[in-house]
């Protein structure tokens, strides 16, 4: 006899409506479209408000990318010219040394500065964002690409974090591969950093430049031993071989997905080549010189992708004959300290010989 | 595919849009080719398991309402049942053990598939015929997820209904409004107070003893916000396709008692207990008295534990449940022996308010046990807030005054909920009379976007 | 035995049980018409009926009884 409270689940209250009304669900479809086109149009409204771009360069998710606010402090707080600027995937973040090549550009009576702003990861966007936002207060007059055997079709995934809205909203192409995940992620971020210009304590993004910071931020990845992402990388360790065989070469099929393919048939050119067209823009608008770094993997036979591509713009550093040398490389895909000091070396020479002499007087 | 991914909710405007448009007689049918899609991208060999359940429980089913004699139903009753919790306990012993992924949705179609079976052997006029209406029961997607557990009247009378009837704009409108309270509950509540709880889990030596005591209720605080919010995602959902499905929290934080707070907690799944094994068992033992009552609680409770898993940590949150509310009960009867209790004015306010507060801190002792991973760690946590244990000497300010302040806000917000949100109605009607429905739901709705971590949001009543 | 004769019979129970000495039993009360009827008190409502009348329920009986009404009839049925 106690009704337990599921006997009347489902029957209509006592007092409402006994019978279902007759609406058809216009009335409520009309009520939901209507809030949705609210929700949209206020993240469209939001998305417009201006932000504090040295806070909007910390969103970037650390420890992984924990050298981005450095880049942007490097840019518009360190007085010290850029003359190289170096940018690409993880495998220039590991394999460049910039003390290395500023020293042998010394050698040759080059006083040249160099900034490595490469990042883990893959994604040409964000290159291209960096540099966009190097040109703002510098004047680099070579830029350094990172380039592997494959064309990475999709974008960074600091982009978001990184870019400006108008970059994130009005891409070059249509239909870029991480346009709507960027994009969804755009209002949210307006919104922390419009709270985080009031309260910069609270949203944990300083407003202020800090020196001391600065000094002690590590921007160098290529020597010594560090944590990265709980990992312990040692950069000076010998690993044999046949450990390195152990992990597979960098896989195609990972750089780009079917439906990315569908879309570079009709509707870009994928992500790769659109942002290295935005990036060669950006250097024939400032004079600067392209040099592309092509960073193979350890016992790798592929050649840079896309050489003929590449070749209109720049001209290529080619390491290709680095792949064979085991005691280079601490992982299948990246080099340690003495491959980093050889490209390094290699890059200086390079700059040093053609072009427009980095660093001479203006 | 998850209630709280992006993608979902692409798809079931197109889902409902379809159902509305079809003619209602095909509407059953639709739901289940639906539910079973739904079901088969999350696995397809399960899927062959749900349906070789349901498939058995309609033929015995069937089998009870046509037998004749009183043994034979019970037979075919026993049978029936036996063979589900064999089920069920074959596997959660194997996730325990083995530690691999229980079939979704197990713990939640199997009571449905139960309960059916002594219903009809209750009452013959409780068997369905109709296979489409009966295999939709345990599948219905909505449902299947986490819950809420439907009793199989309601849901096949409403199947009935809604093949006949129109689409209700009323039920429509509040299925969307339950699904976007659920999701704010859930994710902008329940998943911030989740990301600093793991964060002091994960470190808690560290921290005070006294941060591990606010960081223990607010265990309780956030599965509270997850799980009620995600059943409120899961009876929208529902509402948007016309079925109405049983609730599963009233107000818990507002029970006196802990007896009242089982009646308002995970509802749908103590009636199911209440319905179908403590009663049955208390009665089977009403000879014993008292002890027949005590041992029919601790037993009840006791699944209520396990039924999460078979982890020492449930079985222990289980059984402290029974002791504390055995003990709530003999209390009660006593008290009520040596006359009714008038409880008038202020005083009967402030043994309320006492009331609520050792509820909630019963609870949220439980909850150690409940929340902890292992053994270790829950007796560990248990040492630490009974200022027994080593402690450091962190406290939740030490991880940035951003995330102090939200963890506040969030805790107050999910208290203020779960206690039945007073002066919220009549804050509602005052803001229905500034703002049309359709713009406050906007607002929540950008709200959602704005301040939700977009992207992968974990939920833990999934995982039974 | 009459339906009176049970019902008199059933309230000093039922005012024992529920805990409300003004409580009158009729026969379309049910547990939504009672304070403290639960199903905790239900049990033990049950218990006290058969001690009273000298029989005994089984499970498909407590739960069938929608009403006092039929509790009445199933007394009835059970005592002679």
């Amino acid at each position: 006899m106690p009704a337990s409270a599921n006997a009347t689940a489902g029957r209509p209250m006592a007092g409402s409506r006994a019978v279902a009304k007759e609406g058809g669900g216009a009335k409520a479809a009309r009520t939901i479209c209507a809030s949705l086109a609210v929700a949209l149009g206020l993240c469209v409204l939001v998305s417009f408000v201006p932000d504090n771009p040295y806070q909007r360069w910390q969103l970037a998710p650390r420890p992984l990318f924990q050298t981005v606010p450095w880049i942007y402090e490097r840019i518009h707080f360190d007085p010290r010219p850029i003359d190289v600027v170096v940018v690409g995937p993880s495998k220039t973040f590991n394999g460049v040394n910039m003390a290395e090549v500023e020293r042998r550009l010394a050698e040759r009576a080059r006083t040249v500065s160099v900034a490595n702003f490469s990042l883990p990861a893959e994604g040409r966007n964000v290159n291209w964002a960096i540099l966009e936002e190097t040109f703002k207060a510098k004047s680099p007059k070579v830029i350094v690409i990172g380039v592997d055997a494959l064309s990475v079709e999709y974008g960074h995934p600091a982009f978001k974090d990184i870019a400006s809205a108008e970059a994130i909203a009005v891409p070059p192409a249509f239909l870029l591969h991480d346009y709507f995940y960027d994009l969804v992620h755009l209002p949210a971020r307006q919104v922390a950093l419009l709270f985080a210009r009031f309260f910069p304590g609270l949203a944990g993004l300083r407003d202020a430049f800090d020196p001391a910071i600065y000094a002690r931020t590590k921007s160098d990845f290529s020597e010594g031993r560090y944590v990265l992402e709980g990992k312990t990388i040692d950069m000076d360790a010998e690993v044999p071989a046949d450990v390195l065989l152990r992990r597979p070469l960098s896989d195609p099929a990972q750089a780009t997905t079917a439906t990315t393919r569908l879309l570079m048939r009709c509707c870009n050119e994928g992500d790769e080549r659109v942002y290295l067209k935005q990036i060669v823009e950006l250097a024939r608008a400032h004079g600067a010189r392209l040099i592309f770094a092509f960073m193979p993997d350890y016992d790798d036979t592929r050649p840079v992708a896309a050489r003929a591509f590449l070749s209109q713009y720049g001209e290529i550093l080619d390491n290709g004959d680095l792949s064979r040398n085991s005691a280079l490389y601490y992982n299948r895909q990246h080099m340690n300290h003495a491959g980093a000091v050889i490209v390094s070396d290699r890059l200086a020479a390079l700059i040093a010989e053609g072009g427009p002499p980095p660093g001479a007087a203006r | 595919m998850s209630f709280t991914s992006p993608g979902f909710y692409l798809l079931l405007p197109a889902a409902c849009i379809v159902f509305y448009w079809i003619p209602g007689r095909l509407r059953g049918i639709y739901l289940l080719v639906l539910s079973y899609a739904f079901y088969a991208a999350a696995s397809r060999t399960y899927l062959v398991l749900l349906i070789v359940a349901t498939a058995t429980s309609f033929a015995i089913g069937l089998g009870i309402a046509n037998a004749r004699s009183e043994t034979a139903k019970s037979r075919l009753m026993w049978l029936g049942v036996a063979a589900i919790v064999a089920m069920i306990v074959a596997f959660k012993a194997a996730g325990a053990m083995a530690g691999f992924l229980l079939p979704l949705g197990i713990s939640y179609y199997s009571f449905k598939l139960i309960s059916y079976l002594i219903e009809v052997y209750w009452d013959d006029e409780a068997v369905e015929r109709d296979l489409v209406v009966f295999f939709l029961f345990p599948a219905f997607f909505p449902q299947i997820v986490s819950g809420p557990i439907q009793r199989p009247e309601a849901f096949f009378r409403q199947m009935r209904e809604i093949m006949g009837r129109a689409a209700s704009d009323a039920q429509i409108e509040a299925g969307f409004r339950f699904i976007l309270g659920g999701l704010m509950l859930k994710l902008l509540i329940g998943d911030r107070l989740a990301d600093v709880i793991v964060i002091i889990d994960g470190a808690h030596g560290d921290f005070t003893s006294a941060t591990m005591a606010a960081t223990v209720a607010c265990y309780t605080l956030q599965l509270y916000a997850d799980f009620a919010g995600y059943t409120n995602v899961a009876l929208g959902i529902g509402k948007l396709f016309g079925v109405e499905g049983p609730p599963n929290f009233n107000a818990p934080f507002a029970a006196v008692n802990i007896q009242e707070m089982w009646r308002r907690w995970h509802m749908s799944l103590t009636s199911w207990l209440t319905d179908y094994l403590f009663t049955p068992l208390s009665m089977s033992l009403r000879d014993m008295r008292r002890a027949g009552l005590v041992l029919a609680i601790m037993l009840n409770m006791a699944i209520i534990g396990v039924w999460h898993g078979f982890i020492l940590n449930y079985l222990v949150f289980g059984l402290l449940h029974g002791v504390f509310l055995a003990t709530t009960v003999l209390v009660l009867a006593a008290t009520r022996a040596r006359g009714p209790v008038v409880a008038g004015g202020l005083a009967g306010a402030a043994a309320a308010g006492a009331g609520r507060v050792l509820t909630f801190g019963l609870m949220s002792f439980s909850q150690i046990f409940f929340h902890s991973g292992t053994w270790d760690q829950a007796i560990s946590i248990l040492a630490q807030v009974a200022g027994v244990g080593p402690s450091g000497s962190l406290t939740i300010l030490d991880l940035g005054p951003g995330v102090a302040l939200a963890a506040l806000v969030c805790a107050a917000i999910a208290l203020y909920v779960g206690g039945g949100a007073p002066g919220a109605r009549w804050a509602a009607a005052r803001l229905d009379g500034l703002a049309p429905r359709w713009l406050q739901y906007g607002v929540c709705a950008f709200l959602l976007v704005v301040l939700s971590d977009a992207g992968g949001a974990k939920f833990i009543y999934g995982g039974f | 035995m009459e339906t009176e004769e049970i019902k008199a019979r059933l309230t000093p129970i039922f005012r024992d049980v529920f805990s409300d000495a003004a409580l009158t039993v009729t026969q379309s009360m049910t547990a939504n018409d009672v304070a403290k009827w639960d199903s905790l008190s239900h049990i033990n409502m049950i218990y006290a009926v058969e001690k009273a009348f000298g029989v005994k329920f089984s499970i498909k009986d407590a739960r069938s009884m929608k009403d006092v009404g039929e509790l009445v009839n199933l007394i009835k049925k059970k005592v002679g």
